[in-house]
């Protein structure tokens, strides 16, 4: 039942690797699908002795959102595009209104500045909780004899039972958490995933007293879930296995758009935007005409845009492409995003940049950002409008640029004769698990993977870790 | 590997609680999950966004016969299996070889191009679209399930139409049951499930959505605003939403009445748009109307 086979692996060698001597005594491992991440991710992967030498990485849909929108009322961008991802569906609400208020010259009040933070802070706690525990977690736990925990890899799992028992109790109790918090961002949005709260101008809600006491009440035992279980969950992983600390560095090279506006003109952020190079400590500014969406490997025929200028043109047979996504790059230079990055960047933690560090960031970053909602509910003016009334642009541009919880997050809208012209979106995973770019350099995860061990060709468990430690969206990366 | 029976006791919580069968008895639950001869569920993703698999996870206490628990066995769901690549894909093909098990959609299936605007897997080294593997999963499954709006009818891949994207039903050219939504509330996809193992009849309308949860009568026609005031932009707490591009006067869905995420909302109760999201038009553009049209 196999489709026709158009697609060949790339030569060992990469721009930075070994050199390629290797010497025909590589050994090529495909894992696909890759499994407990959103969307579907291909992993082709060439070892020789015992370790991770080249890697390449597959988007393996394509739906055409972009395209879709072209002739629609800009409004309807919000509910459409969250439709991209399942898990992360706020993020896309948020850059499709920050980018259609740009363009119509609107500021949203402040209240609703709090409003659409606190339900996409729930997303992200939502989205945390499940990366770590149901995405993650088993690739280090001994799973239980049943489906959908087998069959699995069996390789170098080091829990002791006491310990092993403990995660497999918190992984039931996260289930909860993480619907907990799904259920406290309904309260503001309707309902989740895919809220319809969202609307250029603010929110469609009016919040009450008896709201913000079911959310806070809810928000509480997920942030406690995330203080007692999730946080020290994490740190008994790195203790059991503490050379993931060294493990899918990959380039160093981190970028954040920012999140979490702490004032109407968006110039505080809980979350600051920026970039570092290299895992250097001195964070530099980002300048949007420097990133260019290249497409050599990818199944497009555009060639390497800016998101404002950019299109979308698929090619289902483009000869040699081996990914729906596009190949993003700031500068030429790839980057990484997601939770690492913009606790980086924002100083909050700069242990390291590898798959343990990640996990250490992304539970840090779950605990802030909870701690911050519960700030920012008392900050809700009851009373105070939600929503600002406006008047649509009939042309223009506006760039939404935010973060979901896997990273950078960009539309980019322009209008012209009160319909969409042009939409572009530039989603996380595009810059972690793009393809090669038109140089042949790796992309994020690709570059992360290699080096890494593999004691079992047949059970590739160590790379698999490396790849959640990104937590792809692929259904993002590709949208 | 072997477990103790407490260890098996909280996996089985554990497995109730990811299929939304929580508050079932356990001690039930865990002979039913070890038994050799579940009936098995294969839950594929094809072009969807994976957010009717979390809404599935949202699902709070649904009502569950302890028999129909008895016949769950997860043995294929992308997102959440343990196994990867080549140990995944075998625990899916040898359940569909094996035949009797429920086949749950979650996605739309590309057609053109060959199906290469979705691929699932690779088998043997090469990849296998979604129509193929769709088509593979069905042939011996003894009930086939489209979850959400992308498997039932299409959906947004269907809206854009290079890939040719198509419903479960168009693509195996036989009725199958459609829980669409986007995402499909958990309680339409748990209490559809419960009641297909059951062997409970469930009642369809004309899109074979089962009408227990796709109402005859729609949203709008229930809902207490429709007699008041119009909203003319939003904000206006309370008022009907229709002149703003409500889609409640064409949806047949209990969203009212169910509410969502353990009934702590839902669409229209924010005072937002209800867009239609069970209906095989959806989406249905333009979603919003000015309030002075």
């Amino acid at each position: 039942m196999a489709a026709p086979v158009h697609r060949v692996l790339l030569p060992l060698t990469t721009n930075t690797s070994t050199g390629g001597g290797v010497g025909g005594t590589a050994t090529t491992i495909k894992m696909d699908p890759a499994t407990r991440l959103e969307g579907h991710l291909e992993v082709t992967l060439q070892s020789d002795a015992g370790r991770v030498v080249s890697a390449q990485l597959g988007g393996m849909m394509y739906r055409g959102f972009e395209n879709l929108l072209l002739g629609k009322d800009p409004r309807d961008a919000a509910h459409i595009t969250q439709r991209i991802c399942g898990v992360c569906p706020t993020p896309h609400a948020m850059a499709a209104v920050m980018a259609g208020e740009a363009a119509a010259g609107l500021r949203v009040t402040d209240n609703a500045r709090i409003v659409r933070n606190l339900i996409l802070g729930a997303d992200y706690l939502h989205s945390h909780i499940l990366h770590f525990y149901h995405l993650a977690l088993p690739d280090f736990i001994k799973g239980p004899a049943m489906p959908p925990w087998t069959p699995a890899y069996q390789v170098d799992l080091r829990l002791n039972d006491t310990d092993n028992q403990r995660m497999v109790d918190h992984y039931v109790q996260a289930l909860t958490a993480r619907r907990q918090a799904h259920e406290a961002g309904a309260i503001f949005g309707g309902k989740l995933p895919h809220t319809v709260a969202y609307e250029y101008g603010g929110v469609t809600t009016t919040p009450d007293a008896s709201m913000v006491t079911r959310f806070r009440n809810l928000l509480n035992q997920v942030l406690a879930f995330i203080d007692n279980v999730y946080v020290p969950d994490v740190d008994l992983l790195a203790g059991e296995y503490p050379e993931y600390y060294t493990i899918g560095r990959g380039y160093g090279n981190l970028l954040a758009f920012g999140v979490f506006d702490l004032n109407t003109t968006g110039s505080s952020k809980l979350l600051a935007r920026g970039r570092v190079v290299n895992g250097s400590t001195a964070v530099q500014g980002i300048d949007l005409n420097a990133i260019l969406e290249q497409t050599r490997y990818s199944w497009y025929n555009d060639p390497g845009l800016n998101p404002s200028g950019g299109t979308t043109q698929p090619n289902a047979t483009k000869a040699g492409a081996y990914s729906w996504i596009k190949s993003p790059r700031y500068g030429g230079v790839a980057y990484e995003v997601g939770a690492l990055a913009r606790m980086w960047i924002n100083g909050d933690y700069r242990r390291g940049i590898s798959v343990m560090d990640r996990h250490q960031a992304r539970s840090h970053e779950a605990s802030k950002i909870a701690h911050a909602m519960l700030t920012w509910l008392g900050q809700l003016n009851l009373g105070s409008p939600c929503y600002t009334a406006y008047t649509p642009a009939t042309s223009g541009a506006g760039i939404g640029l935010t973060e979901a919880p896997r990273g950078a997050l960009g539309h980019w809208l322009q209008v012209a004769n009160s319909v969409v012209s042009r939409y572009q979106i530039l989603t996380p995973t595009c810059w972690n698990c793009s393809p090669r770019d038109n140089a042949g350099v790796a992309g994020a995860l690709e570059k992360a993977l290699e080096g890494t061990p593999v004691v079992d060709s047949a059970q590739p468990a160590e790379p698999l870790r490396v790849v959640h430690s990104y937590d792809p969206c692929l259904s993002c990366a590709v949208h | 590997m072997r477990i103790s029976r407490r260890d098996f006791m909280r996996y089985a919580g554990a497995a109730a609680a990811t299929l939304g069968l929580s508050g079932v008895e356990l001690a039930q639950a865990a002979e039913v999950l070890a038994s050799a001869t579940s009936p098995a569920v294969i839950w594929l993703s094809g072009s969807g966004c994976t957010g009717c698999s979390v809404s599935l996870l949202n699902a709070v206490n649904p009502t569950i016969d302890q028999v129909l628990l008895n016949t769950i066995s997860l043995k294929y769901h992308p997102n959440l299996m343990a196994g990867a690549g080549d140990l995944a894909v075998s625990a899916a093909t040898s359940t569909a070889t094996a035949g009797g098990h429920v086949l749950v959609i979650e996605g739309a299936i590309p057609t053109a191009a060959d199906g290469r605007y979705c691929y699932v897997w690779s088998e043997a080294g090469s990849p296998v679209t979604m129509a193929q593997a769709v088509t593979a999963m069905a042939a011996k499954a003894i009930a086939v399930v489209a979850v959400g709006t992308c498997a039932s009818f299409g959906g947004i891949p269907k809206a854009y139409g290079t890939a040719a994207a198509k419903g479960v039903g168009d693509h195996l050219g036989k009725p199958v049951i459609n829980l669409p939504g986007c995402p499909a509330h958990p309680d339409w996809i748990v209490g559809s499930l419960v009641a297909l193992l059951a062997g409970t009849s469930i009642a369809l309308d004309s899109y074979r959505r089962p009408t227990a949860y796709y109402t005859p009568d729609t949203i709008h026609s229930r809902c207490p605003r429709r007699e008041g005031e119009e909203m003319s932009r939003f904000g206006q707490k309370g008022l009907c939403l229709e002149e703003l591009g409500c889609k409640g006067p064409s949806t047949h869905a209990d969203c009212d009445r169910r509410l969502w995420n353990n009934r702590n909302g839902y669409c229209i109760g924010v005072d937002g748009l209800c867009i239609g999201c069970t209906e095989p038009t959806f989406p249905a553009f333009p979603l919003h109307r000015n309030g002075d049209d």
